[in-house]
């Protein structure tokens, strides 16, 4: 009698092999209206000027400690989010600041926080790397590779206890999908059935570190296959399609059946912070993603094309991201840095500071 | 109000029957919490009359509990994360160090963390070098949190209930040993704040503060000692931070000598913290260089005679005092 | 060059000095050999003289400071001279003591901490018998620790001790008043002394007759001679030929002083002082006198200064004027001997086989058995007593 496992040949024959082209062509989903197509491109132009600036703020110190950019990025991010609505949350990596922007946050209070003042979104307690705009739904940037994962799980545990029906993006970079808590993560929520959805933002390198040389399989989404539920791979250079794929994930998350594994793969073509000097890899065009690099400059060459806007209205949306980014810069310069006596505030809740002192 | 005498074990679960029916955000996640009412019966009753969402068996995640723990305590919920020997606390270390701690500092005040981790901690019985330790020194150290160690059941429900409605993350660490420890329980509701040590025998030679199931091996010595002439005063802190150093310096001023003895390691253990603070906040009053009886320096072993060895015990709390007062 | 100005060391006990004021302001030009400071030590008061002429340019240590011997108290410049960038603070040894914990010298509050001053094995104290101490104003130099340190209890039972020798039960018709000062210097120095001699009392009487004519002879208007000085003057010449009495004990040493210094006791209202006449075998009567009278006067007044009543080899002391006829003194320590003068009284004696009446003299020498055998010392007071008596010849 033939037991039904296979050998482990045959199991071998069932692997696929990683893939590098992804690349999808950009076509605005029928579900998006012209607005909601130019403020994906707005808000795309926005990060790119945003992380761009920050990068010459470092290394002027007026920004200072750990900034990581999301430039190249910014379709995943802000494909993504398209598909949330209010009530929605999601948990961030250290490249926080293209999510705070995602999200709708508020450029002035960012570069407030980024430079350290009374006046950002963690009162100049977070920087860059714990950039986080709880209000907007964004749940914090992080430090430690993969700690959003459980905390994801989590809040869609508050969703599914409640009886609420908002979701949870789980953005993780490729070098957090070897965390113990990634495997954990996936599992509990794959096992209670939450809404929480998977986000991988696969630029396939962790600082020096390849993904192929990182991993048995690079292709992150087969594993969805081990926890019983979906895992599908888009092109991260098109905000549509990540945007298709994560609105599906949200529709089965939001229905009850469970959470969803997304990888949005494309290329980090920048250092891994902003003064990374890259020595570890030839950045030369040997790079079989160097055609379609850039989101911005396929966004602005769609939307041309595809006649959504006219050259001069896709400027005006780029200036307007410039002029944000500028007005930001100028307000966290002239912002009032956090006072002396407000070190110990936010350690605990300020009835605990009232009655125990808290030092 | 009535009281009546029950066990530590009664009185946390009594703890959380009342905080779950009492407020419908509070839930409980842990391996085998659920339908096994915890292998100790600590949650029994639980899954039975609150349900599968509110009472969750969790497979052997110990960081996406702890962090789940966060991600619903951050959205909402008021989490209870148990994990059933506080050695096992290694694993989500980074949530409880990196985010729980400071999530709500690092968000600039944004956040409150309602969540309470449990953790039950305790030597004796064979158990062995992984499930035997008690980490409070190393949760004290982390500003953010707070940890907790009752050793009477009063206390046990008391605490747990304040841990459980306030907002800030508390380590609450029972004795895995101590369940059967019996006491009065007011029928009636009732928290105890955090910071408020307890005088549990009144002595005028020698103040020793002791630390979880320390107080009653203590007090058996303390008893002992009397018969000797010699009184000891016992102070049991309940709260590791916040810790109430005023009841312990009053001590001192009347006693003017000080021993702490914890079952947690000896080096670099919580008993560390407190003589410094005492030797800072008190040098003028100690007569007698403080002493600390503690665990000694060594992993747990498993052969019950080497580990009576290493777990402090009534003897060594006699001895250590008897020296002290140079009558010996 | 610049000149330290140092505390000196008057006394051979003296580890500090305390200033009791600068008879000069900074700035002020002096001259070697004036008086410029006044310091006190154990009993008395003492002008100190400047050690060089030029400018008083800085004073270091001002009124009411205690400073140890050889401490620098000033600088002393010639004109245009500046300051030396680096004043010492202290020329020579340290010359404190190195016992273990000795009594305090000033001021109970400031030697209350024990432990800083002793600069040989350090008690241990624990900090709460510290406080204590501090607080009930017990010396922890009168501590004894019942074990490896001074703990409460310690502390505890000296304060006891403290208030029962404080106000032992005053009866209600008593009046008392604190045994302190000179009263109990005196009397620390004579139990001291009483404990550690073998004394020895030989007793003789001589005629005083000579003594009486001599002492006329002596006097003028102007300066009375007294008794006690011719008797310093005779005991110095018997000390000469005698010089196993003009000796001391020190350690395991027994030391023959080669200079003849005799103490004189004077009784004061302030108490018992012993001014020293110096080289009083090489000094005549009239200066010796004169010497004397003004070391007594000064005592009197309270004034009497460490070149007054230190470095004495012998001392004498005298109750003849209360008509007490002989007495057994107490040895001024570390002297070898002490003589006792009593009253002159006109006593029947025989002469020649006759009565006659004669004045005659009690003479006690007491001294110590440990640096002198009986018939030695007695040798020595026949040789007074010859002495006294050829006078009248």
């Amino acid at each position: 009698m033939k037991t039904s496992a296979i050998s482990m040949d045959e199991s071998l024959a069932k692997l696929k092999i990683f893939k590098n082209e992804v690349m999808q062509e950009l076509q605005a989903p029928e579900d998006l209206s012209k607005e909601q197509v130019l403020e994906i491109f707005r808000k795309m132009a926005l990060i790119r000027e945003f992380d761009s600036r920050v990068k010459t703020l470092w290394k002027q110190n007026f920004i200072y400690g750990l900034a990581h950019a999301y430039l190249g990025a910014e379709a995943v991010g802000v494909g993504a989010c398209a598909a949330l609505k209010e009530g929605d949350y999601i948990t961030s990596t250290h490249r926080g600041h293209g999510h705070v922007i995602s999200m709708g946050g508020d450029v002035n209070k960012m570069m407030s926080e980024l430079m350290g003042k009374a006046d950002g979104y963690c009162k100049g307690k977070g920087g860059s790397m714990h950039i986080a705009s709880v209000d907007d739904g964004m749940l914090g940037a992080t430090g430690i590779v993969g700690s959003g994962m459980p905390i994801a799980v989590g809040a869609a545990l508050t969703a599914s206890v409640k009886k609420k029906d908002y979701v949870t993006i789980c953005f993780h970079g490729d070098g957090g999908t070897n965390q113990g808590v990634w495997h954990e993560s996936i599992n509990l929520a794959a096992a209670w059935q939450l809404p929480v959805i998977f986000l991988c933002e696969n630029n396939q390198w962790a600082i020096s570190m390849n993904y192929e040389r990182a991993t048995g399989n690079p292709a992150v989404a087969d594993r969805a296959i081990g926890y019983g539920i979906p895992g599908v791979t888009v092109d991260g250079f098109n905000p549509f399609a990540v945007y298709e794929a994560v609105r599906d994930a949200v529709k089965r998350a939001r229905a009850g059946k469970g959470p969803s594994l997304i990888e949005a793969r494309y290329y980090r073509y920048i250092g891994h912070f902003v003064a990374d000097d890259e020595r570890y890899r030839d950045t030369s065009t040997n790079n079989p993603w160097a055609e379609q690099m850039d989101p911005i400059k396929r966004m602005r060459e769609y939307l041309i094309e595809s006649k959504t806007a006219t050259e001069k209205e896709v400027k005006a949306i780029e200036q307007s991201a410039i002029d944000l980014v500028e007005a930001s810069i100028e307000h966290a310069k002239n912002a009032p840095e956090p006072s002396e006596d407000t070190l110990w505030d936010g350690l605990y809740s300020s009835e605990f500071m009232k009655t125990y002192g808290g030092k | 109000m009535s009281s009546r005498t029950i066990t530590i074990k009664q009185a946390i679960n009594e703890a959380h029957h009342e905080e779950f029916a009492r407020d419908d955000s509070v839930i409980i996640m842990g391996c085998d919490v659920g339908i096994r009412g915890n292998p100790f019966g600590v949650t029994t009753g639980l899954y039975d009359k609150f349900g599968a969402e509110r009472v969750r068996d969790t497979p052997i995640s110990e960081a996406a509990i702890v962090g789940a723990c966060l991600g619903a305590a951050i959205t909402g919920l008021r989490p209870i994360g148990e994990i059933l020997f506080s050695d096992w606390i290694t694993i989500p270390m980074d949530q409880i160090v990196n985010q729980i701690a400071k999530i709500r500092y690092m968000f600039g005040g944004k956040t409150n963390v309602p969540l309470v981790i449990r953790a039950p901690v305790g030597a004796g019985g064979g158990q062995a070098a992984q499930h035997s330790q008690s980490f409070e020194s190393w949760f004290s150290h982390v500003p953010g949190l707070q940890v907790v160690m009752p050793i009477t059941p009063y206390d046990a429900k008391g605490l747990l209930k304040t841990a459980i409605r306030g907002n800030d993350p508390v380590l609450f660490f029972e004795h895995k040993r101590g369940y059967e420890i019996t006491g009065l329980v007011p029928e009636d509701d009732y928290t105890i704040p955090f910071g408020e040590a307890v005088i549990r025998r009144e002595g005028a030679d020698v103040t020793i503060v002791a630390i979880s199931i320390m107080v009653h091996r203590v007090l058996k010595a303390a008893e002992e000692l009397s018969a000797l002439g010699i009184e000891c005063e016992v102070i049991d802190p309940r709260t590791i931070y916040p810790f109430d150093y005023d009841t312990v310096l009053k001590s001192i001023r009347k006693t003017h000598r000080l021993i702490v003895s914890h079952e947690a390691t000896r080096r670099s253990g919580i008993g560390a913290e407190i003589v410094s603070q005492v030797v800072e906040r008190g040098f003028e009053e100690l007569d007698e260089k403080p002493m600390i009886v503690a665990g000694l320096n060594v992993a747990m072993p498993y052969n019950h005679t080497l580990e009576s060895m290493v777990i402090p015990d009534e003897e060594n709390i006699k001895q250590t005092v008897l020296q002290m007062m140079d009558r010996v | 060059m610049a000149t330290f100005f140092t505390m000196p060391k008057l006394g051979m006990n003296m580890v500090e000095g305390h200033i009791v004021g600068w008879l000069v302001k900074e700035g002020d030009q002096i001259k070697e050999g004036d008086p410029i400071l006044e310091i006190e030590t154990d009993k008395a008061t003492n002008e100190v003289e400047a050690p060089a002429t030029g400018i008083l340019a800085k004073i270091i240590h001002h009124e009411n400071e205690d400073v140890p011997c050889n401490g620098v108290l000033a600088v002393i410049l010639n004109e245009g001279e500046q300051l030396p960038s680096k004043i010492p603070e202290m020329i020579g040894e340290d010359i404190a003591p190195k016992a273990d914990v000795t009594s305090a010298i000033s001021g109970a509050d400031k030697k209350a901490d024990g432990a800083d001053m002793a600069k040989g094995t350090r008690i241990r104290i624990s900090p709460s018998a510290k406080k204590m101490a501090r607080e009930l104003g017990v010396d922890l130099n009168t501590v004894t620790p019942s074990g490896s340190q001074i703990k409460r209890d310690d502390v505890q039972r000296a304060y006891e001790d403290m208030q029962k020798t404080k106000s032992a039960g005053v009866p209600s018709d008593v009046e008392a008043k604190a045994y302190t000062g000179m009263r109990k210097l005196t009397g620390d120095a004579m139990v001291s002394s009483t404990a550690s001699t073998a004394r020895v009392p030989l007793f003789l009487e001589a005629s005083a007759e000579g003594l009486i004519k001599q002492r006329k002879s002596l006097s003028n208007e102007d300066e009375q001679v007294s008794y006690i000085v011719l008797l310093a003057k005779i005991i110095a010449e018997a000390l000469r030929e005698y010089p196993y009495m003009n000796t001391q004990l020190s350690g395991d040493q027994i030391w023959e002083f080669k200079a003849i210094n005799i103490g004189i006791a004077v009784d004061s209202e302030k108490g018992l002082y012993v001014p020293v006449l110096k080289n009083v075998d090489q000094k005549d009567i009239q200066t010796l006198q004169k010497e004397f009278s003004s070391a007594a006067a000064r005592a009197l007044d309270g004034k009497a200064t460490s070149e007054d009543l230190n470095g004495g080899t012998f001392t004498i002391t005298n109750l003849g004027s209360q008509e007490i006829e002989s007495f057994v003194p107490v040895i001024n320590l570390p002297e070898c001997a002490i003589l006792g003068e009593g009253a002159i009284t006109e006593k029947a004696t025989i002469v020649d086989e006759k009565i006659i009446p004669q004045n005659r003299i009690g003479l006690t020498l007491v001294f110590d058995h440990r640096l002198v055998d009986g018939a030695p010392a007695a040798r020595f007071l026949q040789k007074v007593k010859h002495l006294i008596e050829e006078l009248d010849s």
